[in-house]
């Protein structure tokens, strides 16, 4: 079932594009329509009762039924139809939504692909007039050509090899994978991905992605599930340490970009969250970025590890006067 | 009389018709709205006014000339409602037939197919194979896009609540929006905010709740030769101006490395040895860098400018004074 408004939007379409041609075979049109030929049949036998105010039959438009039954040649031809000859301009909402679709196929393209979109997103612009009401900001830098490496081995169904930053040890790694995706989770986008090092399944964030290399070697099939990201990327698992954080005002971000297992507002102003800790080298890394604006409320070992390791920082610019 | 056949005949008597018609007129002309109750028209009248604007179909209101001064009209003007030529190379419309698989929104999807098909009506040959590329996603996660989206197409004032980035509540924002952008996988909103009169730009996912229409439609003006994406990069961190320097430890801080401007090798560091290398970076803000060396501990060290320094110490002292229990 098609709505009316559907089916006028194609008869709009239909007009022109025969008027253009002269006659148009009705298998032709519903594939340049994007619909099936019985759907367009049934269009145009609406169209026989539209036409000329009055609305007698010199004022209809016509259409060659005939010829549409059948045994009949299956082209379609109008008349009587002058005034709809003109293609209907593109809505403020159609032209804005192929902009930005044209705009993000930019993340993807290569070099010989480019001018061809931005030459086009500039005619459209051109003929639809008025601003468009979204937009994209092009992805810039280094992780920008990265998602150009990790498209093409997506869409060619090879390897790649990563130099990967594991940000968490500040340690470089090297390693080869079979790509499955590209997600985008809390604005971040990750590479899933088959890791052969790690031999399972590894989500990794472009933007610490350092090199990437397309190989020769195609990838195995995995049979994998898509990711649910209904939770976001990091699913900490349950028997892991819990901490207790209380946040002020400058680290309370902690709490939007990690999966807190709660979050409590203090009196105080204070942000009370609890996170699990897969990794304690990752949680002193936070601890110390986020110098002093975060208090641990337990347990103590991660206390005394946070304060060690402040110590031995400071103790780095032991003649600062402060 | 099918609704289809009402709506095309509908749009028909308004573009045939050079003047203004009078909506006694319309109602006389067409079946479906002669034999309507009077409340029932005009409930059905509005509703297929919408649709053809929803089309693209320029329908304007005016005042009918001549004896009953106060009578609206409607038209379509024929000028208006054609799609003005264009030509697309083969390439450029290569293009186009990927761009119906970018949106991960059935209705913006669906917008996307309608521009196609129009574009295929005014003679653009889209080959949907001729482009062997994979075509990138755009999601939109945020609950409020729908409603904004459309308020911005609308020109409709909104309101809803804001949480700032480190805010402990939200605040009540009413902005006359101009536009979204997307960024970095997130969707933005750019528009007058109305109690600070000023250019704002809002994130989706720190709106909480509903939003909020407010006054009518068309109810104001979205600023001439807006360019969105300026806007955002205007509204987001600033330029690389601030000028640094580090000292990292040789085979860490490989994030730093890669921003890096120069790296000199073999420097002596705070502890006497020659184990490290000075970095010189450009930075939008010392207190983004700050963050930065603390999170890599005893790896790196800030060696200039002195705010960066003092940041850093004046940081870590506080802590040690207070201690870092709750």
């Amino acid at each position: 079932m098609s709505s009316a408004k559907d089916q006028v939007g194609r008869l709009l379409a239909l007009v022109p594009l025969i008027r253009r041609r002269g006659e148009i075979h009705v298998d032709e049109a519903a594939s340049l329509l994007g619909v099936t030929s019985a759907q367009l049949l049934g269009d145009l036998q609406v169209l026989i009762f539209c036409g000329w105010p009055g609305w007698l039959p010199g004022d209809l438009i016509e259409v060659d039924l005939d010829a549409l039954e059948p045994g009949g040649d299956g082209m379609i031809r109008i008349a009587n139809a002058d005034y709809l000859a003109a293609p209907l301009r593109l809505s403020r909402a159609e032209a804005s939504a192929l902009l930005v679709a044209l705009q993000t196929l930019r993340s993807s393209a290569g070099a010989d692909v480019l001018p061809s979109i931005d030459s086009a997103v500039a005619k459209i612009e051109e003929a639809v007039g008025g601003a468009p009401v979204a937009s994209v900001v092009p992805p810039a830098g280094p992780a920008a050509a990265t998602r150009r490496v990790v498209d093409g081995a997506l869409h060619d169904g090879r390897q790649l090899r990563l130099r990967y930053l594991v940000a968490s040890r500040d340690e470089v790694t090297e390693r080869v994978v079979d790509p499955v995706a590209v997600v985008t989770a809390g604005g971040v986008a990750y590479l899933d991905a088959w890791c052969h090092r790690a031999g399972d399944r590894r989500s990794f964030r472009l933007d610490r992605v350092l090199e990437a290399e397309q190989l020769a070697t195609p990838v195995a099939h995995h049979d994998l599930a898509p990711l649910d990201l209904s939770e976001g990327i990091f699913r900490p698992a349950d028997d892991l340490p819990v901490v207790t954080l209380r946040l002020r005002r400058p680290a309370r971000w902690v709490a939007e970009y990690y999966p807190v297992e709660s979050a409590t507002e203090r009196p105080d102003g204070d942000l009370e969250v609890t996170l699990r800790v897969a990794d304690p080298a990752w949680l002193q890394r936070l601890l110390l970025r986020l110098t002093p604006h975060a208090r641990i409320a337990g347990p103590e070992e991660f206390t005394r590890a946070y304060l060690q390791n402040a110590t031995a920082v400071r103790s780095m610019y032991a003649t600062h006067v402060g | 009389m099918q609704k289809t056949e009402r709506l095309l005949n509908l749009l028909i008597l308004l573009l045939v018709q050079r003047r203004f018609v009078s909506k006694a007129r319309v109602r006389a002309l067409i079946d479906d709205y002669r034999d309507a109750s009077d409340e029932a028209f005009e409930r059905m009248f509005e509703r297929d006014k919408g649709e053809l604007r929803a089309l693209g179909v320029p329908l304007e209101t005016g005042q009918v000339d001549g004896f009953f001064d106060d009578e609206p009209g409607y038209r379509i003007p024929a000028d208006e409602f054609a799609l003005p030529g264009i030509e697309l190379t083969a390439d450029e419309a290569a293009v186009l037939g990927l761009a119906t698989r970018v949106w991960q929104h059935a209705g913006l999807a669906a917008h996307t197919s309608d521009a196609l098909t129009k574009l295929t009506a005014a003679g653009v040959e889209i080959d949907r194979g001729r482009l062997d590329m994979l075509a990138p996603e755009i999601t939109t996660e945020e609950p409020t896009f729908d409603a904004l989206w459309q308020a911005t197409l609308d020109r409709q004032r909104v309101s809803f609540e804001h949480q700032r980035s480190g805010a402990t509540a939200p605040t009540k924002r009413t902005i006359e929006p101009w536009g979204l952008v997307s960024a970095q996988g997130r969707w933005y909103v750019v528009g007058r905010d109305l109690d600070r009169d000023a250019e704002r730009m809002f994130r989706l996912s720190r709106i909480h709740g509903k939003v909020s229409k407010v006054g009518r439609p068309r109810s104001y003006d979205v600023p001439d030769g807006l360019d969105l994406r300026a806007v955002t990069r205007r509204l987001g961190p600033g330029p690389r101006t601030e000028e640094a320097s580090v000292l990292v430890r040789t085979g860490a801080g490989a994030a730093l490395r890669r921003t890096a401007s120069s790296v000199e090798e073999g420097v002596t560091g705070p502890d006497g040895t020659q184990a490290w290398d000075r970095l010189r970076l450009a930075v939008s803000s010392v207190r983004w860098l700050a963050d930065e060396v603390l999170a890599h501990g005893t790896t790196v060290v800030a060696e200039s400018p002195q705010a960066l320094v003092d940041d850093v110490v004046g940081r870590l002292d506080a802590l040690l004074a207070a201690g870092a229990s709750a």
